[in-house]
């Protein structure tokens, strides 16, 4: 089926900060530093953005309500128009969605798309993240992040026989791949005896398979095909989004009466098949060359790669396991680490988006994988109830 | 904004706007309400949505992530949902773009406010600075009182005249003028040139102009232009006696629908003291500086005029979209912008400008 | 609180503590459920349309957007559809517990709370919480209008 003609946008300015738990700049600087250097990327000033989407997700992290408000002016948006997104953890993804729809409507010709975090402003990071569920029947039952990604875990081990080894080695080789992004929050060398034996904190979740607090910004200037054109830019042409939403009742998600189940991402994978059909993607593997996939936890990278298509339900684990992924592999997993190793929630859906387009770009440095010309971005918020998914290229579709 | 030219208007579908009692329906229900209703007015079932824009805040609503509860209920099961957190408008605008863009036909913008639940002024605080302004505590009472008193020496007008504003709008809502609260809250702003809030909810249905052809569905209206912007967070960063993030909205607005502020019947604004109303009249150009008292004391004047006086009750976080719904329910509306704003003392604002029914 | 010296001199934080309170309206359907906990009853919300029963309850079922019509006794007993055994402090609760989402009999969906059990082995625990083990609701002595009124226990 041929492309709709649509206005083609494309991906011209990159910018984050190292992810780490703390940063001597506050948090308006921070989302600034970020957004300069994306604008640098680009070739251009505050003075060529004709509206920023902010991306924020919740702000008791960092203890200011409105923080997008509060930042306006360091991110060039004072005067001009600004909106904030907020899908949870899905934020940077849904916020980079935003922005191509400005673009793409052809009310803006460029947009600066950013946000920051500092979650670690806060000790009561989890009690936070208990605040998410219903108040009348989900609330005050330990329901936080861990508990849930514990939840799906047991339910995909339950459906698909995923093993806690195999958990272990997402860990295990998300780390090493950290090891060549210099702003990854965390990485090293762990074994899988490492992760086994560490802290246990929610079965079957221990310690090594959570990703971290982080604090950070990331930023993106998304220009039309005219403007890219005009400037001889280099983009990464945002060829396919897609996005969809799923109930906030775990118990819904459950039982003979499911329509998905909580142990696998199929909302995500609704967002993605939107994105693969605007993109041109039939063959997953075959014409994907890197994934920066949404994991905090480790069963989501596990989640990821099925919903993806990378391949069947249940094989994510044994498949990851067998360095299928790892760089060098057919389609390469998160190899800045991804969000296993640094999660600066307010951003990090866009954080993916920045490091898919850094490879499309041939930016990504140390992290770079070779003659990549399409990647993708999936982004995940709330009780996994959020997705955003992006697909990128080096050429428009 | 870089581009000048006009955008292709898109129609209205379904609209619905309602109000709550405090405390009888959940959050969640009220939402089912206003969307159910909506999608009713439009013929349409929750199958026939693309996707689902949300606003609302969550400081306000009491739930870390409020569009966890609220997506649902606004019909966004397994569907493209997003949250816009500025304000009803600004959630308008996104479903508009995304028509715009040809990547949906189908869209519902749903937004609330539920003031009654929480404490909006504690709310307030937490959005200012924390280094340097949550000390003196400026909230949005104590910096609107600041720039009324800035905007009376500028301009050289009297309290007096503002109280007589005042005790006009409350006479709109069918309140006694011996009945207004003199008392000063930051002078000179006093309680009774402060609107009261009510709880609401308002729903808008969307469609491309093909899905209207190819569904055969009633239009009820078009959006035909769209604008918003921000100011500096800082009220000491602003000017005082103005609203430039609303000139700028209200401009791209009517530069996009191709009208001017001299062809609309009506301006819908959201009058949350005397003051806003004042620098709204402005900002849209329909008085000079200072002369907005002048221009208001006609009683001809255009403001508020189809969705009555936001003394009688102001929707929170959703004002714009909820007059924008009411509008849609008429069949007498002309051309008209309609605005709302968010932010400690309206540091963001946003304008729609629709043409209804009866337009020319 | 932690000061660090840098280039540009001592940079300071600032300690605060945020108290926001909040009056939930619950609505008829979920102050229905509530009080009947208190009665030591659970209920549920049937859509006309695909019949399934909502717990928690509903005013409109989410998949076929229309409002619920009637109210279905369901439990006491059910089954496990997903638990986990919980040993890290993440609140206010002291570890190790559990957290499970259980299916009342009659009940489509699942209502979760803290299900009580030895757990002095939380390994061996977790090996008794799978999927389809029946359940039972335990009410407190003098159950209030909230989740906390009951917990579950494995039935026997």
């Amino acid at each position: 089926m041929p492309p709709k003609a649509r206005a083609r946008t494309g991906i011209v300015g990159v910018g984050e900060t190292e992810y780490r738990t703390r940063h001597q700049e506050n948090y308006v600087e921070l989302a600034q530093r970020a957004a300069m250097n994306a604008l640098r990327m680009a070739g251009m000033t505050p003075d060529d953005v004709d509206a920023v989407v902010y991306s924020m997700a919740p702000t008791e992290f960092m203890g200011v309500s409105d923080a997008d408000k509060w930042a306006a002016t360091a991110v060039g948006a004072r005067h001009k128009p600004m909106m904030r997104v907020h899908t949870g953890g899905a934020t940077g993804g849904s916020a980079a969605v935003i922005g191509h729809h400005h673009v793409a409507s052809n009310l803006h010709d460029v947009v600066l798309v950013v946000g920051a975090d500092k979650v670690s402003e806060t000790p009561d990071a989890q009690f936070v993240l208990g605040l998410i569920w219903d108040p009348f029947y989900e609330r005050g039952f330990g329901l936080n992040t861990v508990t849930q990604g514990a939840l799906e875990a047991v339910r995909h081990m339950d459906m698909y026989g995923t093993t806690e080894e195999q958990m272990a080695e997402v860990a295990v080789r998300t780390w090493r791949r950290a090891k060549r992004n210099p702003n990854a929050h965390l990485s090293g060398d762990i074994t899988v005896d490492d992760v086994i034996n560490s802290q246990r904190l929610a079965w079957p979740l221990k310690r090594y398979d959570c990703c971290p607090r982080s604090s950070g910004a990331a930023a993106v200037v998304i220009a039309s095909e005219r403007v890219v054109h005009e400037r001889g830019l280099d983009a990464a042409w945002i060829n396919g989004t897609g996005a969809a939403g799923n109930t906030v009742y775990i118990g819904d998600r459950l039982g003979p009466n499911k329509q998905t189940d909580f142990g696998e991402l199929d909302e995500l994978r609704i967002a993605i098949e939107k994105a693969y059909r605007e993109a041109g993607i039939s063959d997953p593997v075959s014409q994907i060359d890197v994934a920066e996939a949404y994991s905090p936890f480790t069963i989501y990278e596990i989640q990821n790669v099925e919903a993806l298509g990378f391949c069947g339900r249940g094989e994510g684990g044994p498949d990851i396991a067998a360095g299928r992924f790892d760089v060098g592999g057919e389609v390469v997993l998160n190899p800045s680490g991804g969000t296993l190793c640094s999660n600066p929630i307010a951003v990090t859906g866009l954080v993916r988006v920045c490091d898919a387009a850094l490879q499309i770009l041939g930016r990504a440095e140390e992290y770079q994988v070779p003659d990549v010309r399409t990647a993708v971005a999936t982004a995940i918020g709330g009780s996994a109830q959020f997705e955003a998914c992006l697909v990128l290229g080096s050429d428009p579709v | 904004m870089s581009r000048a030219p006009q955008m292709t208007p898109v129609p209205v579908v379904g609209a619905a706007a309602l109000t709550a009692v405090p405390g009888r329906k959940r959050l969640e229900e009220l939402v089912f309400d206003a969307a159910r209703a909506a999608l009713d007015v439009a013929g349409l079932e929750r199958a026939d949505l693309d996707a689902v824009v949300l606003s609302g805040s969550d400081e306000l609503d009491g739930r870390s992530i409020s569009s966890m509860l609220t997506s649902m209920p606004a019909g966004g099961l397994l569907k493209d949902t997003v949250k816009i957190t500025d304000s009803g408008l600004h959630a308008l605008a996104v479903s508009v773009m995304r028509i715009l863009s040809q990547d949906t036909h189908v869209e519902i913008a749903v937004s609330w406010g539920v003031p009654s639940e929480g404490n909006p002024e504690a709310v307030e605080r937490t959005a200012l600075d924390p280094f340097f302004e949550r000390h003196a505590g400026v909230i949005d009472v104590v910096a609107t009182g600041m720039m009324l008193g800035a905007y009376l020496a500028d301009f050289d007008r009297n309290l007096q005249e503002v109280d007589e504003r005042a005790t006009r709008k409350w006479a709109a809502a069918g309140v006694e003028s011996c009945a207004v609260d003199r008392s000063f809250v930051a002078v000179p702003l006093r309680r009774g040139h402060i609107a009261p809030t009510v709880d609401a909810v308002a729903a808008v249905v969307l469609a491309s102009p093909s899905a209207v052809k190819q569904r055969g569905l009633n239009v009820l209206g078009q959006v035909t232009g769209v604008g918003w912007a921000v100011d500096a967070h800082s009220v000491g960063a602003r000017e005082h006696s103005s609203q430039p993030a609303l000139q700028i909205a209200a401009r791209h607005a009517l530069a996009r629908s191709g009208a001017e502020v001299t062809g609309l019947d009506a301006i819908e604004i959201e009058d949350r003291t005397v003051l806003h109303e004042l620098l709204a009249v402005e900002a849209f150009g329909m008085a000079g500086p200072g002369q907005a008292l002048d221009a208001l004391a006609d009683s001809s004047n255009i403001v508020n005029r189809y969705t009555g006086d936001g003394f009688g009750g102001l929707p929170m976080h959703c004002s714009g979209l909820w007059r924008l719904a009411r509008l849609c329910e008429r069949d007498d509306v002309g051309r008209v912008a309609v605005q709302n704003a968010s932010g400690i003392a309206a540091q963001s604002h946003a304008v729609v400008v629709l043409e209804g029914a009866n337009a020319a | 609180m932690s000061s660090k010296v840098s280039e540009h001199g001592e940079l300071l934080t600032i300690p605060e503590d945020w108290h926001l309170h909040y009056d939930y309206g619950a609505g008829p359907v979920a102050s229905r459920f509530l009080l009947g906990l208190a009665e030591r009853r659970f209920e549920g919300r049937r859509c006309p349309s695909c019949d399934n029963v909502w717990v928690p309850p509903r005013a409109y079922c989410e998949r076929c957007f229309v409002p619920t019509t009637e109210w279905v006794a369901v439990g006491p007993e059910g089954v496990i559809e997903a638990a986990t055994v919980v040993t890290l402090r993440l609140g206010d609760r002291e570890p190790p517990y559990v957290v499970a989402f259980c299916r009342l009999d009659g009940a489509s969906t699942c209502l979760v709370n803290y299900l009580k059990m030895p757990l002095d082995d939380p390994e061996a625990a977790q090996r008794q919480l799978a999927r389809g083990t029946r359940v039972k609701a335990v009410f407190a002595s003098s159950p209030e209008s909230r989740m906390s009124a009951f917990h579950y226990e494995l039935a026997e």
